[in-house]
């Protein structure tokens, strides 16, 4: 079987399974979101107007699948081709599309799919020969730092590793425009989204969530704070209670109290929850920019003054978010073609719906139990990259290196910003894993 | 070094719409056949130095940088992937998927579809098209799946057919326009087992003609899935199967002629035998799916409807504004043109079956097409017919 064939066996099986392309809360409301032309910001606005302009030739989630099912398995073809042969790589390719922890996400349209398609190829094509492709691999990047605010901790190892404008220019010549490309791409990307969002739409995510909750975990770590000192220093803020505001965050409030919708979006875990609930009996949702600017101020005053509380609170969310130390965890797959929570709802909004194949059927059984694996535990991946980028330094592989490094960056980059627990945050740590141990050994098998 | 390897342009001896553009491409396809064309590429590529004698096929080589990267030999300008003749009768069916997805539903496709989900099959439409999709829900739930089994056989069977006629570059664009073409499109997009028909019609006919050993078998599979999914198919297979199959071993031509009968009889009987058992009500099925339906009226371009259970099958309602569009000028063509009239193309059947009397092929397509809309008075096959043989019997005629 010729190395194409072998692609089209391997992109028919993964689309088989995921077929139209399974859709969540967030990928209902993006969708919904692209129909509008109207971008609030708490979901990528490039990623609503790709979806945009495929919903306009076929309608759904399908052709979003197609493209990052087939960027994902082009870029890692690509990649894989640079250290074994042209049938070996696209079998390696193949099986690194069909694993679980990778098929899982890859199935469903989300902003992490995306970005990950687009990071595998746009890598690929960074390396190449040509300077047009290598801009082309910029673009893709590009794209994929539009995708996720941490892709841009991602794309720096990759793009100062691994571009190059000429292959005659002197050291500080090539890291300089490597980062100066990184830079260009980063802002860029902010700035389209910024430009697409609609400005009376604008959600305000890092001050009506990330910020509060890390108000709220650092005090839970900080030493004992007077309610005076912290009614100083949350002046302004929409805060719901003046008196035992420590105390509050220290606590485990009743869920029940919250409305229902807001508390699944808390996902899943027993410590991250928690800190959630605390933080929406501590804090409403801003609504003026007075409030959005003390919550920063208040930010700064409380995080960067208590920065052991804080890595201790980050810590703790870390850990449950790379399931170190869990005996169970819930599943990672998600395996609905509408937004689970309101199957009805959502398939009423969008005009989409879907039944499973006989082979779906049994292939979601699977999946969902392959979910609550070791297979799904992002902590071993992390473990493995550490090993495996002491070989990559050590034979001097510099794509391998990038690759592990950006994989990496992405955890270090959660572990300021991930906000809940939810496997999907780590897929390109796994991707970039297994992507650079088949490398590894696809060039050690070529030297023996 | 053999003459293939020394090609380094083709320029003299071709036609002269062959040029070379500076740096950018050669086209090539309109001098030499496609095979030609692939079998001289592959062989520059591993060229490894180029002299300059005369080329086994009387062109004339010579060292033309441009012409040279073009064929591989330097590595430099390769002939742009996406011209290549399969790619754009890939595009036609790209577009018909765009068109239609997931599938043009009428009434009758939704019967067909919870007859697939059901266990009762009832005679009003052939239920061995919906025992074929239950097979096809395995992998792929929904019309999609239908869909692209119909229009791709179709566009694999039209293009294979037309490469017979003419060169593979035009094929290709042939086959594009075929499958835009309202009058063939609409029904491709529609699940209907009239579409099933039509799709595995050309396939198999396409397969028939195949030199490849057993491939002609598995152009008797594609008919007997047409006469499954449309038991009056028999009297369109029967000129394909008696004008087409050719046993392998050489006989004579009255006993390949009895053969071919014999084995269209198989097919035939075995494609009403499973429609029969797959009926479950006490109805002489045979009979009801053979005879002409006298109530059966001819929908230019069907609407898509939705039944209130529609979501619940997991059949998608929303369409796209360009499917929309489509649609509208897709009726208007259909309400101010005479293009969907069916007599137009039995009349155009009529007038080039004289012309293709020594094109088995075309001949099959045409009589088969005549006896469909004459018998049953079902147009699909006739129109999808009658425009294939135009462009082959068309193609073969020009001067070469």
């Amino acid at each position: 079987m010729t190395p194409r064939r072998i692609l089209v066996v391997g992109w028919l099986v993964v689309v088989l399974y995921a077929y139209p392309g399974y859709m969540s809360y967030d990928s209902v409301l993006q969708l919904l979101q692209a129909r509008d032309g109207v971008y609030t910001g708490g979901h990528p606005p490039m990623m609503g107007v790709e979806w945009r302009i495929t919903d306009a030739l076929i309608a759904g989630p399908f052709p979003m699948l197609v493209i990052q099912v087939t960027c994902f398995l082009a870029g890692a073809y690509l990649l894989l081709r640079r250290a074994m042969s042209e049938r070996a790589a696209a079998l390696c390719a193949c099986a690194l599309a069909w694993v679980p922890p990778i098929s899982a996400v890859l199935a469903v349209i989300w902003k992490d799919s995306q970005m990950t398609a687009f990071l595998m190829l746009g890598t690929a094509l960074l390396l190449s020969t040509s300077r047009r492709v290598r801009l082309g691999g910029l673009a893709l990047l590009f794209g994929a730092t539009a995708m996720r605010y941490n892709a841009l901790a991602i794309t720096f190892p990759l793009v100062v590793l691994l571009f190059k404008w000429t292959d005659a220019a002197r050291w500080y010549k090539r890291y300089g425009i490597a980062v100066a490309a990184w830079l260009a791409i980063t802002l860029c990307a902010n700035i389209v989204n910024s430009a697409l969002t609609t400005e009376t739409e604008r959600t305000y995510l890092w001050h009506d969530a990330l910020a509060l909750a890390d108000i709220t975990g650092t005090l839970r770590y900080a030493a004992d704070i007077s309610d005076d000192t912290l009614r100083a220093e949350l002046e302004g803020t929409p805060l719901l209670v003046t008196t035992n505001i420590q105390a509050t965050a220290r606590s485990t409030a009743g869920a029940d109290e919250l409305p229902e919708r807001k508390r699944m979006t808390f996902g899943t875990g027993v410590y991250v929850p928690g800190l959630w609930v605390s933080t929406f009996h501590l804090f409403a949702e801003s609504s003026t920019d007075e409030q959005r600017a003390a919550i920063s101020r208040a930010w700064r005053s409380i995080v960067l003054s208590h920065p052991s509380a804080y890595l201790a609170y980050r810590w703790h969310v870390t850990q449950e978010r790379i399931h170190l130390g869990d005996h169970d965890i819930p599943s990672g797959t998600y395996v609905w073609f509408t937004d689970v929570l309101d199957l009805e709802g959502s398939t009423a909004k969008t005009g989409h719906n879907a039944v499973p194949s006989k082979l779906q059927v049994q292939l979601h059984k699977v999946m969902l139990a392959v979910g609550t694996s070791w297979l799904f535990r992002p902590w071993i991946y992390l473990a493995l990259s550490l090993v495996m980028l002491g070989f990559a330094i050590h034979h001097r592989h510099r794509d391998i290196l990038a690759v592990l490094l950006s994989g990496l960056a992405n955890e270090l980059a959660l572990f300021v910003l991930a906000p809940t627990v939810d496997y999907r945050y780590s897929v390109w740590l796994v991707a970039s894993t297994l992507l650079a141990i088949c490398m590894l050994v696809g060039r050690r098998v070529r030297r023996t | 070094m053999n003459d293939i390897e020394c090609i380094d342009a083709v320029t003299e001896g071709a036609s002269a719409s062959a040029r070379v553009f500076g740096s950018l491409q050669i086209d090539l396809e309109n001098s030499v056949s496609g095979t030609e064309f692939s079998r001289l590429r592959s062989a520059a590529k591993h060229a490894r130095g180029v002299p300059r004698p005369e080329c086994e096929s009387g062109v004339r080589c010579h060292r033309e940088p441009q012409a040279r990267a073009f064929l591989g030999i330097s590595g430099g300008m390769q002939p742009s992937r996406w011209a290549r003749p399969g790619v754009i009768a890939a595009a036609g069916w790209l577009a018909v998927v765009v068109y239609a997805y997931p599938g043009v539903m009428t009434q009758t496709s939704f019967e067909v579809l919870r007859q697939a989900r059901g266990k009762f099959f009832a005679p009003e439409n052939p239920p061995a098209l919906s025992a074929l999709w239950r097979w096809l829900e395995l992998v792929l739930a929904g019309p999609s799946a239908l869909l692209l089994v119909q229009s791709a056989a179709f566009a694999f069977g039209a293009y294979s057919l037309l490469r017979r006629a003419m060169p593979e570059r035009a094929a290709g664009w042939v086959t594009f326009a075929l499958l835009v073409f309202p009058p063939v499109m609409v029904p491709l997009a529609v699940i209907w087992p009239d579409s099933m028909m039509v799709g595995t019609l050309v396939l198999g006919a396409a397969l028939l003609v195949s030199e490849r050993p057993r491939v002609p078998y598995l152009g008797l599979a594609a008919l007997l899935v047409a006469t499954l999914a449309q038991p009056h198919a028999l009297v369109a297979t029967l000129p394909l199967v008696v004008m087409l199959f050719r046993p392998r071993g050489g006989t004579s031509e009255l006993k390949r002629i009895g053969i071919a009968f014999a084995t269209w009889l198989a097919i035939t009987v075995v494609g009403l035998a499973a429609t029969k058992h797959y009926t479950k009500k006490p109805y002489p099925p045979i009979a009801g799916y053979v005879t002409p339906r006298a109530d059966h009226e001819w929908i230019a371009v069907p609407p898509r409807e939705l039944p209130p259970d529609a979501m619940k099958l997991g059949v998608p309602f929303r369409t796209t504004a360009i499917q929309d569009g489509w649609t509208s000028a897709l009726s208007g063509i259909a309400e101010h043109t005479p293009l969907f009239s069916p007599w137009l193309y039995l009349v155009l059947a009529l007038a080039l079956i004289p012309l293709s009397l020594r094109q088995p092929d075309a001949l099959g397509l045409l009589v088969g097409g005549v006896l469909s809309f004459v018998t049953y008075r079902n147009p699909n096959w006739l129109v999808a017919a009658a425009c294939l043989s135009l462009a082959m019997v068309i193609a073969r005629r020009r001067p070469t």
